[in-house]
């Protein structure tokens, strides 16, 4: 779906925030990268929206170079994209009219734009609040216009640029079910860029970063699994997956894998 | 404190005046303004006043709202008022008394300016008391639509105006966060003269715009992902529509202005 290869960012004279990263992301899966302030997770993501290009390397979205600007529009089509701060990326003052914002810069007749921002709306279980303002809606309200957004132009990809950051516990749970679901009942290709190694766990490959690099990548098993090489690069483990090695350290036979709370559970029963 | 602050004077309603198409409110207002200029005669002016009264009435509107929009002007309609009075000099003097001399032509001139300054505001204030901020971007942009061909940027206009219009609540809420936090950092925003309060402004203003400069960054980041590429190309999901009621509409405003020429004439 999305390969980048080699990619290399270079900003201002000095500066480097991506080094020679290689990754593929393939249709239906879902993706999380991982990383601290600073490892570069932002600045990749914006590489797979053509929002920056590559110094160094190539990104292709299903075979269009991102450096073609004639490729720019496609790839937006293709690959939809939500930020961190819900405050900024609504841009009119009725959550319907937002709704429908990106599809109407893709010229879709009336009729069927209308048709989008209603199953958009009922998607993230906003349709209550249609012709509602935005600024007197909550954090996780606004996230969820902004994934409704980007639901209506239909994109293949959905990447989520620390969208959950900016949110209390209950709007991020609200976004993240939303997210999952998006990914299992669409199919969408879900990209989800975060600094909680909590919203890792629900992903079905985790690439981590650090310091510009991709320096781990595997199942949510496979990484948390490796909480000592984490740990060394200093991050941490889900609470879950460190609850699982302390039990193991106090010796009990849990397997070394278990990182939802059933896993450990039905282990810790047996 | 600023959460539920409403922009411009919008007085929601479901009246027929409020579903007019905001193309055709815009028209009207302006035509209303030409039928205002039109009347010579005073009396003619109850035409004009009727029809104001009239739209309100079926619009449901106060008529204390339509009062309070006239509050911000009245040192203008008083200096006005004053001003008309003394300088014209036709007709019987009435009181002379050092260099001050007003005479009934005077009173009459007055009276009839402030008569027509209050209609023309009064129907300015209809129309954005009747139309939601947003639809009236619409209907602009869809009636300057024309001189985009003359390179004039009709839709940009529009989109700025949108942006400002969603902005406003969200900077004003800012704002009150800056200033509680200067305040807490003992700031004094109430104390001193005019010049010494605008002085203890700079530091609200400072971070306020610093964040607006970043907010712009990222909504224009947001726009573009969203494929936002400029009004080529660009279709809508509400399309403005012109209806009966706004045939209607246009009537009336014919029949006010015709009414006004002919008994002109007559008279």
């Amino acid at each position: 779906m999305i390969r980048l290869d080699n990619v290399t960012y270079r900003y201002g004279e000095e500066g480097i925030a991506l080094k020679s990263v290689s990754l593929n992301i393939e249709k239906g899966e879902m993706l999380a990268i991982v990383g601290h302030n600073g490892s570069g997770k932002s600045t990749l993501a914006k590489h797979l929206n053509a929002l920056l290009l590559p110094t160094e390397g190539s990104v292709t979205v299903e075979g269009m170079d991102t450096k073609d600007p004639d490729n720019t529009l496609n790839i937006r089509k293709k690959v939809g994209m939500v930020f961190q701060n819900p405050d900024n990326q609504l841009v009119t003052t009725i959550v319907e009219e937002d709704v429908a914002f990106g599809p109407e810069n893709l010229g879709i007749p009336s009729a069927e734009i209308r048709e989008r921002v209603n199953k958009a709306l009922e998607a993230v279980g906003m349709t209550e609040y249609a012709n509602a303002a935005p600024h007197m809606l909550s954090g996780g309200q606004k996230q969820r216009i902004a994934i409704a957004g980007m639901l209506a132009m239909k994109p293949e990809v959905l990447v989520l640029d620390e969208s959950t950051a900016m949110l209390d516990p209950q709007g991020r749970q609200e976004v993240l079910e939303i997210v999952s679901r998006v990914n299992k009942e669409y199919g969408m290709t879900v990209v989800m860029i975060t600094q909680y190694m909590e919203e890792a766990v629900m992903a079905d490959r985790v690439a981590v970063m650090k310091g510009g690099e991709l320096i781990m990548t595997g199942t949510p098993k496979e990484v948390f699994s490796r909480g000592e090489e984490l740990r060394s690069h200093g991050l941490d483990l889900p609470a879950i997956a460190r609850l699982r090695d302390e039990l193991i350290a106090g010796g009990m036979d849990i397997p070394k894998d278990a990182i939802t709370a059933q896993e450990l559970a039905d282990a810790i029963c047996r | 404190m600023f959460k539920d602050i409403t922009l411009g004077q919008y007085f929601p309603g479901d009246s027929v005046i409020h579903r007019l198409d905001p193309r055709t409110k815009l028209i009207l207002m302006m035509a209303y303004i030409v039928a205002v200029f039109l009347v010579k005669d005073m009396w003619l002016f109850l035409f004009t006043a009727l029809y104001a009264v009239g739209v309100t009435l079926i619009a449901g509107v106060p008529l204390s709202y339509l009062i309070r929009s006239l509050k911000p002007l009245k040192f203008i309609l008083i200096f006005m008022f004053i001003i008309n009075l003394l300088v014209t000099s036709t007709g019987e003097v009435l009181v002379e008394w050092w260099i001050i001399r007003i005479t009934t032509g005077g009173v009459k001139q007055a009276v009839f300016i402030t008569i027509r300054l209050i209609l023309l505001v009064s129907g300015t204030s209809l129309m954005t008391l009747t139309t939601t901020p947003i639809s009236l971007t619409d209907g602009l942009e869809r009636l300057m639509m024309p001189l985009s061909r003359f390179r004039f940027p009709a839709h940009e206009l529009a989109m700025m105006m949108t942006i400002a219009l969603r902005f406003i609540p969200t900077l004003l809420e800012e704002a009150d966060k800056i200033t509680k936090a200067q305040t807490a950092r003992g700031a004094d925003f109430e104390s001193g003269g005019i010049i010494e309060r605008a002085k203890s402004m700079v530091p609200v203003l400072v971070p306020l715009f610093v964040s607006a400069f970043r907010r712009a960054d990222e909504l224009a980041m947001a726009m573009e992902s969203r494929c936002y590429h400029g009004g080529e190309g660009r279709t809508r999901m509400t399309v403005l529509k012109y209806r009966r009621r706004d045939l209607w509409a246009y009537l009336s405003m014919v029949l006010l202005i015709g009414l006004t020429l002919i008994l002109q004439a007559v008279l």
